[in-house]
């Protein structure tokens, strides 16, 4: 910067560089003060929305709670059209399933589940798809649900694996193929399953000693 | 012990909640989260980072749940770390997924907590001293609770959605109620006659060095210094006691209360300090027909105070203006004062409440004042001594005597303690600590050790014994013992294998066991919830492979104690759901679906931790607390 002698130069060179700049300048900072706004709008209503979303929601529980399922459904139902997307509508969902299989609806709970698969994100669809798969389970789609575990990548399924493979195995049980049944089991056990059922359904499946031959056979335990 | 630990943090969600509100009413104050910013965290997760006063915090708040099940401490710290860690992830999850609570949950969940409680009701009061004893604000408050609710909510929604489907409900009671049908033999471990042969004795021996380890040893001498000991020496005589009892006066008095109301006639803009004299003067003579606490409410200009009859709670002295304070000092109980005058304007006075100031006479308080006394006196003997020894110690350090002798103190022996243990003065960690430094092992004396603020220790090396190896002749008998147990096993377990297969090669247990004089124990329909038999026998029967095609399964388990059962497995039959189980279906669904919603949830929480940039640059976690 030039290093100026007296005001009255100062002063000059700054009326030159308005003269210049000014409407720039004015510009600039009207676009950045409608930006900031504009965002400040957006947040707002971003928040609203989602508060909005989280209010339905806790109606919806507390409707849940108080064994008033007549009232879910069209709880449910808002959430699905107006805030489909949000986790929400995800949660409803887990929600509804719930309430289908407590009635014996196991097809309803079904599709309830397919749509949250399709929309949620991926931790939630890991647990949907895992609750779908336990419904096919009991109306005997074995295959179709082995399909199902199968479709997910390994690579993404991180904490769930163990979760995956001991329905596996339960449903190779149901078929009857015992020994995938047992190597599932004891996937699900090697990548840490901690349910308490897993061990005992492990156990109850092992392999039978080979039947002695003619000669005697020398075994150390 | 682990399971209980587990069932109780499962579920039990309300943790969160009580360690958000927890925080804030802990009773550390606000200097911990202004210190953290001087020293390194402990763990982050993503951008948010722990201290190690967190840790302690949320330490604390864990123990508390499980205080008196004897969990050691350091796996109370590792799992408060773990789960401070686990909630920090599912809350930056819960936020980047948009999960809000709205206000007005925030205050009904407020206004339901007991700690804003009075008397069953929400107190506004209380919640604003409350929050601000720990300079919080409402806002700052509300936010943290926020939080909680939507990792609540997060939680709720996977947690408590899982369903179990009838077939569920059904193979769970196949496998919690199968049967199995068996008999057994025990056999016995053999009683031995023959001993073992010296090389077989030498050769455990220098194979199990590491069992016949003994530590490393110590003894000292030491001298020390003890506030109390001082204290005991001092001299006393009446007099002296006397003069300190006069010097200390005001510990042994209490001071006298006054509780005060006022009338103020103020001076104002449109009341000249004569007005308010006059009318001062005229309210002081309708007083002899009139209540103070009436009059008050009435006239006085101090309105705060006028609603409560113009009380002023308990008088201190030097907290008001010396007119005012005078006037009171003069009035006797329910007396009223004359007008008097303070930069407010003119004041009514009266004492409503007057217990008189008292003093515990020497006689009755002497065995206190010999006590603060002698401990008085002892003070600074105990640091000049404590120089003292500090200086001589370092000055001698081949010897205690000198020191000694100069104190007038005692050299005390130990007997040998090791690093880890010790009586008398070693079962302090403090002084093995300082005996087992390098100063003391090489023969010096060792620097002052504070035991505590009023006892200090000086102490060097008596005697040192190194780590070594027990002599094979004192360990002797053990490993005779031993091998004994060991070969009896051994014979115990061939006869087993001996039995197996003359089983499998299709004798029968009756048979066998009649030759061999054992006793045939048979059970039917046992299940796994009985508890006749050892734990061990129990589990091999349910690990053991079902029956092929009528062959019975021969399996062997060690039994407490090294005896051996073998035992044949008949039949397995499939668990059917119990007319018990039946009028409890509708618990055992929903128990079966909560363990399912649990697991989701974990499963959620570990790939959540998995994506999560977590690191913990402190493993030993509280260490320097352990230490006290």
């Amino acid at each position: 910067m030039a290093i100026y002698d007296s005001e009255e130069e100062q002063l000059e060179a700054v009326k030159a560089w308005w003269k210049e700049n000014g409407t720039s300048t004015i510009v600039g900072v009207a676009v950045g003060i409608a930006l900031i706004a504009g965002w400040n709008y957006w947040r707002t209503h971003q928040q609203e929305k989602t508060s909005e979303a989280s209010n339905i929601y806790s109606q919806l529980v507390k409707s849940v709670e108080a064994n008033n399922p007549g009232a879910v459904e069209p709880l449910s139902k808002r959430l699905q059209a107006e805030f489909g997307g949000t986790s929400y509508a995800a949660y409803s969902g887990l929600q509804q399933a719930k309430l289908k299989v407590q009635k014996g609806d196991l097809a309803g709970a079904k599709a309830v589940l397919q749509e949250v698969i399709g929309q949620s994100n991926k931790e939630l669809s890991h647990i949907a798809r895992l609750r779908l798969v336990r419904l096919m389970l009991a109306t005997g789609e074995y295959e179709q649900g082995l399909q199902l575990i199968n479709e997910v990548d390994p690579a993404v399924k991180a904490g769930f694996s163990a979760s995956y493979d001991e329905l596996a195995g339960d449903l190779y049980v149901a078929m009857d193929r015992i020994d995938e049944a047992r190597t599932a089991y004891q996937n699900a056990l090697n990548s840490g399953g901690q349910s308490p059922l897993l061990k005992i359904k492990l156990d109850d499946l092992t392999v039978p000693e080979p039947v002695p031959v003619a000669q005697p056979v020398k075994d150390s335990k | 012990m682990l399971t209980t630990i587990r069932e109780k943090t499962q579920g039990a969600f309300a943790w969160v909640i009580l360690l958000a509100i927890g925080i804030p009413f802990a009773l550390w104050g606000i200097q911990n989260y202004i210190d953290a910013g001087k020293v390194a965290p402990v763990a982050s997760v993503g951008d948010k980072d722990f201290y190690q006063n967190d840790v302690n915090r949320a330490y604390e708040q864990y123990a508390q749940q499980f205080r008196g099940l004897g969990v050691d401490e350091q796996t109370l710290k590792a799992q408060a770390l773990d789960k401070l860690i686990k909630d920090e992830v599912l809350l930056q999850y819960a936020h980047a997924k948009g999960l809000v609570a709205t206000d007005q949950e925030a205050r009904d969940f407020i206004k339901n907590l007991d700690y804003f409680k009075v008397d069953g009701k929400f107190n506004e009061q209380r919640y604003k001293s409350l929050l601000s004893a720990q300079r919080m604000t409402s806002n700052e408050f509300v936010a943290r609770i926020k939080n909680a609710l939507i990792m609540q909510q997060l939680q709720e929604s996977i947690s408590d959605t899982g369903f179990a489907t009838p077939y569920d409900v059904e193979s769970f009671f196949k496998i919690q109620n199968q049967q199995r049908d068996f008999n057994y033999v025990t056999v016995a471990l053999p009683k031995l006659t023959e001993q073992p042969s010296n090389e077989e004795i030498n050769a455990y021996y220098q194979q199990h060095q590491d069992q016949f380890k003994t530590s490393e040893q110590i003894s000292v001498a030491y001298v020390e210094l003890s506030l109390d000991a001082i204290a005991q020496k001092v001299e006393v005589t009446e007099d002296k006691l006397k003069a300190y009892y006069a010097e200390q006066k005001d510990q042994y008095s209490t001071p006298e209360r006054r509780k005060i109301s006022h009338i103020l006639f103020a001076v104002t803009k449109d009341t000249d300090e004569k007005a308010a004299l006059a009318k001062a003067q005229k309210a002081k003579a309708e007083l002899a027909n009139k209540d103070f606490a009436k009059l008050a409410a009435e006239v006085s200009d101090d309105k705060l105070t006028a609603k409560s009859g113009g009380d002023l709670g308990l008088f201190n002295a030097g907290s008001m203006e010396k007119s005012f304070e005078e006037a009171v000092g003069k009035l006797k109980l329910g007396e009223v004062s004359e007008p008097v005058k303070s930069s407010f304007g003119y004041h009514l006075i009266k004492v409503t409440e007057l217990v008189p100031g008292e003093t515990k006479p020497f006689d009755s308080v002497k065995a206190e004042v010999e006590k603060a006394y002698r401990k008085a006196q002892a003070e600074s003997v105990f640091y000049d001594s404590g120089e003292k020894l500090a200086e001589m110690s370092y000055e001698n350090p081949d010897n205690l005597d000198a020191v000694a002798q100069a104190l007038g103190l005692t050299v005390n022996k130990t007997d040998f303690f090791t690093k880890a243990a010790g009586v008398g003065i070693a079962a302090n960690p403090k002084i093995r600590e300082a005996a087992f430094s390098d100063e003391v092992l090489q023969g010096n004396n060792s620097a002052p050790v504070e035991v505590s603020s009023e006892h200090v220790v000086v102490l060097r090396k008596l005697d040192h014994k190194p780590a070594a190896i027990q002599a094979l002749d004192s360990v002797k008998a053990g490993i005779v013992a031993q091998l004994q147990a060991e070969k009896a096993k051994k014979q115990a377990l061939e006869k087993a294998q001996k039995l197996k297969e003359a089983l499998r090669s299709g004798e029968t247990l009756a048979n066998l066991a009649a030759n061999e004089k054992l006793d045939v124990k048979t059970l039917t329909g046992y299940t796994r919830s009985k508890t006749e038999i050892p734990d061990a026998l129990s589990e091999a029967v349910f690990k053991a492979a079902k029956p092929q095609a009528g062959k019975p399964t021969i399996l062997i388990a060690e039994l407490p104690g090294g005896s051996q059962a073998v035992a044949s497995l008949t039949k397995v039959t499939p668990g059917v759901m119990s007319e018990d189980d039946k009028k409890k279906m509708d618990l055992a669904t929903k128990n079966i679906a909560k363990a399912f919603g649990q697991a989701d949830f974990n499963a959620m929480l570990a790939t959540l931790e998995t994506d999560a940039d977590i690191e913990v640059t402190q493993p030993e976690v509280g260490e320097a607390k352990t230490q006290e």
